[in-house]
């Protein structure tokens, strides 16, 4: 934390959001081309956790970037937590397909899901009171 | 937005690594380390026959019946609960002649069990790989070629259901990671016959019940097929019921896998059931009834060129043409194992014998 200063909204531009918004999409292509090449090897048996899991990062990173051209930026704080938010969604969306086509059933794999919602959850809570905040 | 460590704060790069590290214990957890689960004992299984005469003077036949009690006993043992299950047989009463079996290409004389009905047609065209008969048991081992797929099948007929037996790896029963090859399990149970049930300890839920003890008591949203002492076979929603009430009704072997194939002679599979692994063609193994004390335990090879595997309807279809009124598919894919006689006849789709957690066998 020395000399760093942590903002919770930044003057990010939009060429930087869309910048971003790339980025996530190429997380996206890379679970999609994931799950196919997956499945060459798990004999056409496959799961729908890993098939969509590339729908956290597409809507949750690209789009919502997208949408943060017409809003406040977040800071470091918030895009840290929203980020960890959606790496632990993946994850767990990955680890729960994995599971699901070896064909056991691996109950604590929710708590995957449940910390990558609560880490949404407070990213956009944190998000909300800030520019709520700012707004005054 | 990219992650870039020289960046960011310490407790972020931090929470990347606790993820990295959580993940790939997940992953050993469930696919490495063996963990859990509890001993179970062999059951011991006693019969007993005694021969008696009785003379009826009115038309002075004479009978001779034999009094077969078949007694099974067994016990598990857990950190949390201890208990010794005796079930008993009730006393059965066989008129016992001197009976001719007829399999394909042979006749055999036996002295305790006779084939029930016919052979069935795709039976009596198949190649008869090995054939193992005893006072209690009616074993023939048939290749036969279905849905583009060699199709291995053992056609039983035994006195009891008693000798139709579960045997653990390890004998150890609920853990993850403790596995045995079928042969493993077969060679340390003295067995003829083997092959793959339902890869139980898979699941955290679903009943189980093994040689007639209550291995696990969760109830599943699965289907289970109950195996009864008295040698029917009846499947069911588990949800329909509890495991003490199918135990209290005298199943002997059930197990949880699925789907049900066939219910009372219907063909019940269906590919659209929700579930991949039942759409596509796999290697398979499956358990059918045809009658009282007759079972098919079948085994269809896939993933080779010379057998593409069946899906879940083709499967149901082979388990009709060997004349099942009750059939259940167990665990396939690389698990699927057909072991006779001191080797696997199938073809293992992984190229070699895949540990599982149980097999069914029937003991020497």
């Amino acid at each position: 934390m020395k000399g760093r200063s942590v903002t919770v909204f930044t003057s990010a531009d939009s060429k930087t959001l869309l910048r971003r918004a790339l980025k996530y999409l190429f997380v996206s292509t890379f679970l999609v081309a994931f799950n196919l090449i997956y499945g060459l090897f798990s004999h056409g048996i496959g799961s729908d956790y890993m098939r969509y899991a590339f729908l956290f990062p597409l809507i949750g990173g690209s789009l919502a970037s997208l949408i943060l051209v017409f809003l406040p930026p977040p800071g470091d704080i918030v895009s840290n937590l929203w980020r960890m938010g959606l790496s632990v969604l993946v994850v767990g969306s990955l680890l729960h397909g994995i599971f699901d086509i070896y064909g056991s059933e691996v109950a604590y794999v929710t708590v995957f899901f449940i910390a990558g919602a609560l880490l949404l959850v407070g990213a956009l809570t944190l998000y909300i009171v800030k520019a709520i905040q700012a707004k005054r | 937005m990219p992650f870039n460590p020289r960046k960011s704060l310490p407790w972020v790069v931090g929470f990347y690594i606790f993820l990295f590290l959580s993940t790939t214990f997940v992953l050993l957890f469930e696919f490495v380390i063996p963990h859990g689960g509890f001993y179970v004992e062999d059951p011991v299984i006693t019969t007993t026959t005694t021969t008696m005469t009785t003379i009826t003077t009115t038309s002075s036949i004479m009978t001779t019946t034999q009094s077969t009690t078949t007694t099974a006993s067994g016990s598990f043992t857990t950190s949390t609960h201890t208990g010794i299950i005796t079930t008993t047989e009730p006393v059965t009463t066989t008129t016992v002649p001197t009976t001719t079996t007829t399999v394909p290409e042979t006749t055999t004389t036996t002295t305790g069990l006779t084939y029930p009905g016919t052979l069935p047609a795709v039976l009596a065209s198949g190649t008869v790989i090995g054939t193992y008969f005893t006072d209690e048991l009616l074993l023939t081992i048939y290749q036969i070629r279905a849905s583009n797929s060699d199709v291995y099948v053992a056609d039983v007929v035994v006195s009891s259901a008693y000798e139709i037996l579960t045997a653990l790896a390890f004998n150890t029963f609920g853990g993850t990671n403790i596995t045995q090859t079928v042969s493993t399990m077969a060679t340390a149970h003295n067995a003829v016959f083997a092959i793959n049930s339902d890869y139980a300890s898979h699941y955290d839920s679903g009943f189980v019940i093994r040689n007639g003890l209550i291995l696990r008591s969760s109830v599943s949203n699965r289907n289970a097929i109950a195996l009864r002492t008295d040698g029917t076979v009846t499947s069911f929603p588990e949800t329909s019921t509890t495991v003490q009430a199918v135990l209290d009704d005298d199943a002997w072997q059930l197990w949880s896998f699925g789907p049900v194939l066939i219910k009372d002679g219907i063909s019940v599979a269906d590919v659209h059931d929700g579930l991949d692994r039942d759409a596509v063609n796999n290697p398979r193994s499956a358990f059918g009834a045809v009658g009282v004390n007759h079972f098919m335990f079948v085994t269809v090879d896939g993933r080779t060129d010379a057998s593409h595997g069946a899906d879940i309807e083709e499967l149901a279809g082979i388990m009709m043409s060997l004349g099942c009124f009750q059939a259940y598919n167990f665990d396939g894919g690389g698990s699927a194992t057909f072991w006779y006689d001191g080797e696997v006849i199938n073809h293992p789709s992984d190229g070699y014998e895949r540990k599982v957690s149980d097999c069914v066998y029937i003991r020497r």
